[in-house]
């Protein structure tokens, strides 16, 4: 028994099968099950570790006709990630009043789902798990149901659905051009495919639908919608940015190492992945809502990490980098929209400005979210400085080189913008939205939570030699990452971050908001078409 | 110069069907048409997979079956998932939108945006 289908049926074999129980009894079921679930993940961690990648076909069939599951390095470091994080999450949620049932369900199914498609190595596999877990994402961003997160849920289901069009219509493409489905033997047969231009628009269909999945530049306009939705529940946002969005990232990658024995791509996608890194900051630092801030930087981020996976040939240091902040960037982003989740409760404010003080008057969550902002801008020591460190690595002495220190210097402004919450003096906001909760503190339970993150994201870099050993079997000098020269930058950075938000950003404010345009559900159909276009034409001006 | 019907072949057909529903997608500002373009591209993807792979005068993979034409059996099989999910899809698309319309009063992208904006 190789543990590879259960880890994926346990969740929602629990939940479909528990259902009729009460709330209690089942809320019980659910985190026995996700107990169960770490082991049977962490299990699966050492297995491949030991025992190098496990391959099995469904049901006994021959390859190529049943459906393939795969655990390698990469794959089983993310089942972990998810097994992990959804048993955090579940105890994070105990004591909230919208954990009823359905909720639950959907939420252990979205780890079934998300593990699955990690594991997944059959293509149209992928796309049912994929339009599946669309599905029940869209219910549970709409699960508060009020104010306007019917509409955002109605944008991203739109958008997602079309793109599994896109992605279907392209398996079509694949399955006609090289008669398999199974992403190992793709691999062997498009290297032997003789001319290499057939494949093109297969390609790029399928891309177009993953790079929707993967909110890449002009396509992921759903995302903040989705992550940022002002009333979807924290934990949810906290899976969405952590783990839900790494699973489209990870058959980015996937794909590019499948496709590239025939197609030249990197170039191109090393420039998606900067145009993504920077309107996603460019839009994250005007953000006036916590949560919606927080969804843009997560587009830059995905860029910075499009950038790392593409910036080097496959396993060069670069791309473990892009892999590495995957993991980083999952642990940060979730910690901060827990935080985030936990200061819209107390002070009942969705608006950054209303809030001020939050070190003194939470003084656990603030220093886990001082952690938090201290790691997502790339402070040496940290889990993401490290990473960032290493998608550098393979551009150093070179014109993109600058580009990363661009993103991270609006990084840092967004950042500077976010953590004027910390400071000042907790005061009732003036226009409460929701009705504020300004007597109640987080539960013990929720801090310990959230330092334990906090934690993690500091440790993750202290220790990114042995973390790095343990996760990809490398071998790499992470020092670089805390050199003097590093620490000079980064010193300047903040320091420039600081001087930029006091005499340019926040005066501007105000007036970027006046001329900002709404954007319509037309313009994110168009960014979907231009999209496709820009990547089969490439494929056809290059191959 | 080819004929119409084999213009008109089920290939051709099933991604002008697709870009229909793409231009669809584009273009319209009502919701529910802007579901059914999404519905439009699907079939187009549906119809492209259960064609294709069908060379005439292949031999039946499985097992012996009568003298009719034989095509490739996989993508069909893959293609009845594809259609039951398609088929949720839209109940789910449709929930939604009842949800929203009941909320807004319009099924116009825009005006529901700008109702939004204006609360």
């Amino acid at each position: 028994m190789t543990g590879l289908l259960p880890t994926i049926l346990l969740p929602i074999t629990l939940g479909a099968v528990g259902y009729f129980l009460p709330r209690r009894l089942y809320q019980g079921l659910l985190l026995a099950g996700q107990a169960a679930q770490v082991v049977l993940v962490t299990r699966l961690f050492v297995m491949v570790r030991t025992g190098g990648p496990i391959r099995v076909v469904l049901a006994d069939w021959p390859e190529g006709v049943g459906i393939a599951l795969q655990a390698d390095l990469l794959s089983s470091t993310l089942v972990a990630l998810a097994g992990w994080f959804f048993l955090l999450m579940l105890l994070f949620n105990t004591r909230k009043l919208y954990m009823d049932r359905l909720f639950q369900f959907l939420f252990v199914l979205l780890q079934g789902l998300l593990i699955g498609l990690f594991l997944s190595g059959d293509l149209f596999n992928i796309y049912v798990l994929l339009e599946l877990s669309t599905l029940v994402i869209s219910v549970l961003i709409m699960y508060k149901r009020n104010k306007q997160t019917i509409y955002d849920g109605m944008v991203y289901l739109m958008i997602n659905l079309a793109s599994m069009s896109f992605m279907l219509l392209g398996i079509g493409f694949v399955y006609r051009a090289l008669g398999t489905l199974d992403l190992a033997q793709l691999a062997r047969r498009i290297a032997e495919v003789a001319n290499p231009r057939s494949l093109i628009l297969g390609f790029s269909l399928v891309m177009t639908g993953i790079g929707v999945k993967s909110a890449l530049f002009l396509l992921f306009g759903w995302l903040p919608k989705a992550h940022g939705a002002p009333s979807a529940p924290a934990v949810v946002s906290a899976i969405l940015s952590g783990i839900q969005v790494k699973a489209g990232l990870y058959l980015f990658l996937r794909l590019i190492v499948t496709f590239e024995t025939a197609i030249v791509l990197r170039p191109f996608f090393l420039v998606v992945g900067f145009l993504t890194a920077l309107t996603g900051v460019g839009l994250a630092m005007v953000q006036h809502r916590i949560k919606s801030l927080l969804a843009y930087s997560t587009v830059s981020q995905i860029g910075l990490i499009v950038v790392g996976l593409t910036a080097g040939a496959a396993g060069s240091p670069s791309t473990w980098g892009g892999v590495f902040h995957m993991v980083n960037h999952a642990v940060v982003k979730a910690l901060l929209f827990l935080c985030a989740g936990l200061v819209i409760h107390v002070y009942g404010t969705k608006e950054l400005s209303q809030v001020r003080g939050v070190l003194r008057k939470m003084p656990a969550i603030g220093l886990a979210m001082a952690l938090g902002i201290l790691g997502i801008i790339g402070t040496p020591l940290f889990g993401a400085g490290v990473s960032k460190y290493f998608i550098g690595g393979g551009l150093s002495a070179n014109p993109v080189d600058w580009g990363i220190l661009l993103v991270n210097l609006g990084t840092s402004l967004t950042f500077v913008k976010f953590g004027h919450m910390l400071f000042g003096r907790p005061e009732i906001p003036a226009l409460v939205v929701d009705g504020g909760d300004h007597s109640r503190q987080p539960d013990a339970f929720t801090r310990t939570i959230v330092v334990i993150l906090g934690a993690a994201t500091l440790l993750a870099g202290v220790f990114a030699q042995p973390v790095i050993a343990l996760l990809f079997g490398l071998d790499v000098d992470a020092s670089g990452a805390w050199s003097a020269q590093k620490i000079l930058i980064y010193a300047v950075t903040i320091a420039m971050a600081v001087l930029l938000y006091r005499f340019v950003l926040a005066p501007a404010t105000e007036k970027i908001r006046r001329i900002s345009r709404p954007v319509y559900f037309a313009d994110y159909a168009l960014g979907i078409l231009v999209f496709f276009a820009a990547t089969t034409a490439y494929g056809y001006l290059a191959g | 110069m080819p004929s119409l019907s084999e213009l008109l072949s089920a290939q051709n057909v099933s991604i002008l069907l697709f870009f229909v529903g793409l231009l669809g997608l584009v273009t319209q500002k009502n919701i529910v048409r802007t579901i059914i373009s999404v519905n439009v591209m699907d079939v187009g993807a549906i119809l492209f997979l259960i064609t294709v792979n069908y060379t005439p005068g292949s031999l039946p993979p499985i097992a012996p079956m009568g003298d009719g034409p034989v095509a490739d059996p996989l993508p069909q099989a893959l293609m009845i998932t594809a259609i039951v999910i398609g088929i949720a899809v839209s109940a789910v698309s449709l929930a939604v939108f009842i949800a929203l319309f009941r909320r807004y009063g319009s099924a116009d992208w825009e005006t529901v945006l700008k109702r939004i904006r204006e609360r």
